[in-house]
């Protein structure tokens, strides 16, 4: 049976919230963060805003914004950009290579995907360590930094960690 | 370090120099952080006397690497430092197509001799026959390798004849 529609425009090329829900979403490389498990809309605008994702079995969600999603395909939700906080957990080595600690927390730019700090944890015992952002040279599989320990140590010394 | 007698003529002072010594059994990181495995051999240039390429050994199953000086960023005592991701590294990553759809596993690379440089890369999954994505349908390397919304791949399994 046909439908009715009062729309004023062609919606038929529109998707539906069913399409969305349920669909892996995948960063810009290539990494799987999780299924979308709600979609936002302004109340106000009544217009898409987000997504909310589900990452899994005891893993806190995350919510991403229109502004972040590259496009929505058939099967997945591509992100225009690499989840900055998929980093935790990572090594960070320091410019040497030398082990430093593990990313355990990171400080965003209000809630922008922009690191402004990451916080380093090295053991049990040792104090976190804090690093900023102009410290940090790739992010991929782990952290470099673009300073030596002695440095960063140096750093923290004056923060008063 | 002990006191030592100096004779050099434009060579560094030994405080300035490594022993190759204690960089044996050192990490190697790639330029993207991943810890690829540690120094077995260090290998020098048997005339010209400078350092070649180093051995990376990866473990008991995996075949160790021999990379090229030119690839290597920075050499300290505690890690060897690439400038690049190597490529055979690849081997099982995930291909994934310009909507997601999982593609299959990266089987082997094919590269421009023995260089870093990519040429294209042999695909496999289950039920089907391996195929090869030459470099210029591959959108990105990460996690997973992502195709171009261009490239269509051909299903065509393992029971059907090869062209």
């Amino acid at each position: 049976m046909s439908k009715k529609s009062i729309s004023g425009k062609n919606l038929s090329r529109g998707i539906t919230s069913d399409d969305i829900l349920g669909k892996e979403v995948i960063d810009l490389d290539g990494r799987f963060i999780g299924v979308v498990e709600k979609v936002l809309i302004d109340p106000i605008d009544l217009d898409f805003i987000g997504i909310e994702v589900d990452k899994g079995f005891l893993k806190k969600g995350l919510s991403i914004g229109k502004s972040y999603i590259d496009r929505i395909s058939e099967v997945a939700v591509f992100l225009k950009i690499k989840v900055v906080y998929e980093i935790k957990g990572m090594t960070v080595f320091d410019k040497m290579g030398g082990i430093i600690g593990t990313v355990s927390d990171i400080e965003l730019w209000g809630e922008k995907n922009k690191i402004k700090n990451i916080y380093i944890r090295q053991g049990m015992i040792k104090k976190e360590l804090v690093a900023p952002s102009d410290f940090i040279d790739s992010i991929a599989y782990n952290v470099i930094l673009t300073v030596k320990k002695k440095r960063l140590l140096e750093y923290n010394a004056k923060l008063g960690n | 370090m002990k006191d030592h007698h100096r004779i050099t003529k434009r060579e560094n002072a030994l405080e300035d120099t490594l022993n190759l010594k204690d960089s044996l059994n050192i990490r190697v990181i790639s330029k993207s952080g991943q810890v690829i495995g540690k120094v077995s051999q260090i290998r020098i240039h048997p005339t010209k006397m400078f350092l070649e390429g180093i051995i990376i050994s990866r473990g008991i199953f995996k075949k160790p690497i021999y990379i090229g000086v030119s690839y290597i960023r920075r050499l300290s005592h505690e890690s060897f430092i690439l400038k690049v991701d190597p490529f055979v590294l690849l081997k099982g990553k995930k291909v994934l197509d310009s909507h997601g759809r999982n593609v299959g596993r990266v089987k082997d690379v094919v590269r421009k001799e023995h260089s870093n440089d990519l040429k294209e890369i042999l695909v496999g999954s289950s039920f089907r026959k391996n195929f090869s994505i030459n470099i210029s349908n591959i959108k990105s390397f990460g996690e997973s390798i992502m195709l171009k919304p261009n490239y269509h791949v051909k299903k065509k399994y393992f029971w059907e004849k090869s062209e």
